[in-house]
């Protein structure tokens, strides 16, 4: 039971992050692959705001926003510059810089032992203990994550973005600030996914760099693309079956260094086989493809 | 209206625009003509702010143009289409011309949040603009349809119906009739008449002589990065230089 | 090495080539194989690894970046099948081979001869060797030679290519069975000298991607300068801040290049989409 309930929570996590990056890379078209930045960033600040200043939930959460919000200005301004894939280039190197200094700057964030013993947060009195409890709390925000992007989307603002991604020249040519809006959305996305990283850290109580690596970003643009980039419902649909379908691979007890490995083959098959087939995932709307 | 002094520019090696210098007068529907490769559509880029001069200036309305990015061109009063016919074609043409109406206050996440029952309101004028202008060209029982549908003329009207949404008072067309059916030509000529009536100035650039002849009150004719002639489309058409690199 | 072989690819086919950074591990455990396991000599052992290396480059392009274009696949979707490669490649390596470091050196280590107040050590001095005349021999191919100078066509502009009768996807095929080949003999030189586990390829890639950025696309003595540029770079960084931030400092590089040069010391220009 606990472990369907760990299960269901993961889920919950990857729903923030899928959703706050599909408004970034499905509907604005930035695909971005330093995602895990951001959420190791949220994850972080939460941390050490909590371990070293005793700081309340109502605290560490706005300054994992903040955080996450001046790295996505940073992280948007090549984006303002160079062609598309010339920019995943840039948002690898970010991912990486970002993990650099999670791992190696030794003093601020424990390096690669990481921060142990994060305490549980508090809301209003009630300690949030349990998994259920934590599930609550996870679904409730998951559920703002996709209220929030469904909004924005439905909104100019949300047309502007897909507009954007589907012939920028026009969009400018029509008045929109194009540079604007793609900085807006790498933070609002960002701290979004930040949050995410709030979470994450509260639950498992207990982080290191090895959760926000390059390949972490990699699987969350995987759930993206393969849920649908796009598309809300897409997003939330590809945390589902990303998260599910590698934990089917346990039952069928493999030793863990082989089970680790096939899973990130499936991953990297599931990649392939989508980008030659199906680029717009199961049900998305944008394949990355200009027409 | 518009006053270009002196403009050049060169890309890699090769001059794209060399000391052209002209006037559009306001109200007037101008042409802009010349062979490939003269520097009529880099002319509207450096205008409309997608390229930098390397020098000489541009002035609207007495304003300096040159250094301004397009989408600040684009709020001044300036509207454009593309050779390549741009447009969102995934999205409709409602979508399409409600996207080109400036100073939306849901066009922040901030506008879209807090601010919801004003964006509303918004929203809903601008759709009922938006189907006035639609009527306006004729499209609007395809206001619902995907701008991908539309025929390639139905398009190019699409692209000035954004224009015109997006505010413009000079609308600069860069080949707005080519490739265009015969009977969606004179529907276009037309609107580009009763858009002078309405105040509008033009700049135009076209192949198609007849058309220009058709429209516009004046020629400038641009051959290698430079103004060649200019006067009305019967005087460009009896220039014996026009005739000789172009019209012929 | 890694870089010129990527700087290939990417010349001709105008897309990252992420799977590069595993082909480059492959040869190394290639070699092992070969040279450990089937118990040949080195330098058949090597030869046959890095064949074998081509030819794995050759299968990617029929397989899966081919069919990728013919779909209309814009160089984003590329990139992401080359990810997707590259994730399946190095585990399958992981998975057969485990993840501990492996060895291909023989014998006893020397200490090398001393050279300008550091020590080189003949393997050392081999890498350089080999790497110096790949590198100079793919910039005659690139200049003389017909293939040379079809690739340099396809690279600059593709549609001029086709219409002028340069077979382009023969072209972009040599181009991935040179790049890989470039890509396998690296592999199997670091190797050598400094060992192997199954994710030395995503750091070979990076300094590979950085140098070609940095060096400028399309231009081969360009990417030789960004690589040893690059080193060099991260060297002195090393010696004044510390080693663990070799990849920070080579990405921090890249960045700023992006940013203010994207066409690096020698390249062409890669701004936006044009008007």
């Amino acid at each position: 039971m606990a472990y369907l309930l760990h299960i269901l929570i993961l889920i919950g996590i990857y729903v923030i992050l899928a959703e706050s990056l599909n408004l970034i890379a499905g509907y604005t078209g930035l695909l971005s692959i330093a995602h895990a930045a951001f959420y190791g960033v949220g994850a972080y600040a939460a941390a050490l705001l909590a371990l070293r200043f005793a700081a309340p939930v109502w605290l560490t959460i706005p300054a994992a926003l903040v955080a996450a919000g001046a790295l996505g200005l940073i992280v948007a301004w090549p984006g303002l510059r160079v062609r598309d894939d010339y920019f995943v280039i840039a948002t690898f190197a970010f991912q990486i810089i970002v993990f650099s200094v999670m791992n190696n700057w030794v003093a601020l964030t424990g390096g690669p032992l990481g921060l142990p013993g994060i305490p549980r947060p508090e809301l209003l009195g009630w300690v949030v203990n349990e998994h259920w409890e934590f599930l609550v709390v996870v679904g409730v925000a998951a559920a703002l994550t996709v209220f929030v992007s469904w909004r924005l989307v439905r909104s100019p603002f949300g047309r502007v973005l897909r507009a954007i991604r589907e012939d920028e020249v026009f969009a400018a040519a029509v008045g929109k600030n194009v540079a604007w809006f793609k900085t807006t959305v790498f933070m609002v996305g960002g701290a979004m996914a930040a949050v995410g990283g709030c979470l994450y850290a509260y639950y498992i109580t207990f982080i290191d760099p090895t959760s926000f690596t390059v390949m972490e970003s990699i699987f969350i643009i995987s759930i993206v693309i393969v849920g649908g980039a796009g598309s809300l419902r897409g997003a939330a649909l590809g945390a589902v079956v990303l998260v599910v379908l590698p934990e089917a691979l346990r039952f069928v007890g493999l030793p863990n260094a082989v089970a680790a490995n096939l899973r990130q083959i499936f991953y990297g098959l599931l990649l392939i086989l989508f980008m030659m087939f199906r680029p717009q995932g199961l049900i998305g709307e944008f394949g990355f493809r200009r027409k | 209206m518009l006053k270009f002094t002196d403009i050049s520019k060169s890309f890699d090696g090769t001059v794209a625009l060399d000391g052209f210098s002209a006037e559009v007068p306001e109200g007037a529907v101008v042409g802009l003509v010349g062979p490939n490769g003269a520097g009529k559509t880099t002319l509207f880029n450096v205008v409309t702010g997608f390229l930098r001069p390397d020098a000489g200036e541009v002035l609207y309305r007495g304003r300096r143009l040159t250094g301004i990015p397009p989408h600040k061109v684009s709020r001044v009063g300036i509207a454009r289409t593309f050779q390549e016919l741009r447009l969102i074609y995934r999205m409709t043409l409602l979508e399409n011309v409600m996207l080109a109406f400036p100073r939306q206050v849901g066009e922040s996440p901030a506008g879209a949040f807090a601010l919801w029952p004003v964006v509303g309101k918004q929203e809903r004028r601008n759709r009922d603009e938006a189907v006035e202008l639609l009527e306006y060209v004729g499209l609007a029982e395809k206001a619902g349809d995907l701008a991908d549908n539309l025929s390639y003329g139905q398009q190019k009207l699409l692209a000035l119906v954004c224009c015109l949404a997006a505010g413009g008072e000079l609308l600069l067309l860069d080949e707005p009739v080519a490739g265009v059916a015969p009977m969606m030509v004179e529907k276009i000529l037309d609107l580009i008449r009763d858009l002078k009536a309405r105040g509008k100035t033009v700049v135009l650039i076209e192949h198609n002589f007849a058309a220009v002849t058709d429209v516009c009150d004046r020629v400038i004719f641009m051959d290698e990065g430079r103004g060649v002639a200019e006067g009305t489309p019967d005087e460009i058409r009896a220039n014996p230089e026009a005739i000789e690199s172009y019209l012929t | 090495m890694v870089a010129v072989g990527f700087g290939l690819v990417f010349a001709t086919t105008r897309f990252f080539h992420f799977a590069h950074g595993a082909v480059y591990t492959a040869g190394a455990y290639l070699a092992l194989v070969f040279v450990k396991w089937l118990g040949l000599p080195l330098l058949p052992g090597a030869a046959a690894a890095v064949v074998l290396c081509a030819a794995l480059g050759l299968a990617m392009e029929l397989v899966l970046y081919r069919p990728l274009r013919r779909r209309g696949a814009t160089p984003l979707v590329l990139l992401l099948a080359s990810l997707g490669a590259y994730i399946v490649l190095q585990n399958t390596i992981s998975l057969v081979f485990g993840d501990q470091t492996q060895t291909l050196r023989s014998g006893v280590v020397r200490v090398g001869l001393p050279v300008l107040g550091a020590r080189i050590t003949p393997v050392q001095i081999w890498i350089i060797a080999v790497a110096v005349a790949l590198t100079v021999l793919v910039w005659l191919l690139v200049k003389k030679t017909r293939l040379g100078i079809s690739m340099r066509a396809v690279a600059n502009d593709p549609e001029l290519a086709l219409i002028s009768g340069v077979p382009a996807d023969t072209v972009i095929l040599a181009s991935f069975v040179l790049g890989s080949a470039l890509a396998g003999a690296a592999g199997i030189l670091v190797a050598m000298d400094v060992d192997m586990t199954p994710t030395m390829g995503m750091n070979a890639l990076i300094m590979g991607v950085v140098a070609v950025i940095v060096g400028g696309t399309g231009s081969v003595p360009g990417i030789a300068l960004g690589a040893l540029l690059l080193a060099a770079a991260q060297h002195f960084g090393v010696w004044q801040i510390s080693s663990k931030w070799q990849d920070a400092i080579a990405f921090v590089i890249l960045l700023v290049f992006l940013l203010f040069r994207p066409q690096g010391f020698f390249g062409r220009k890669v701004r936006k989409a044009e008007v």
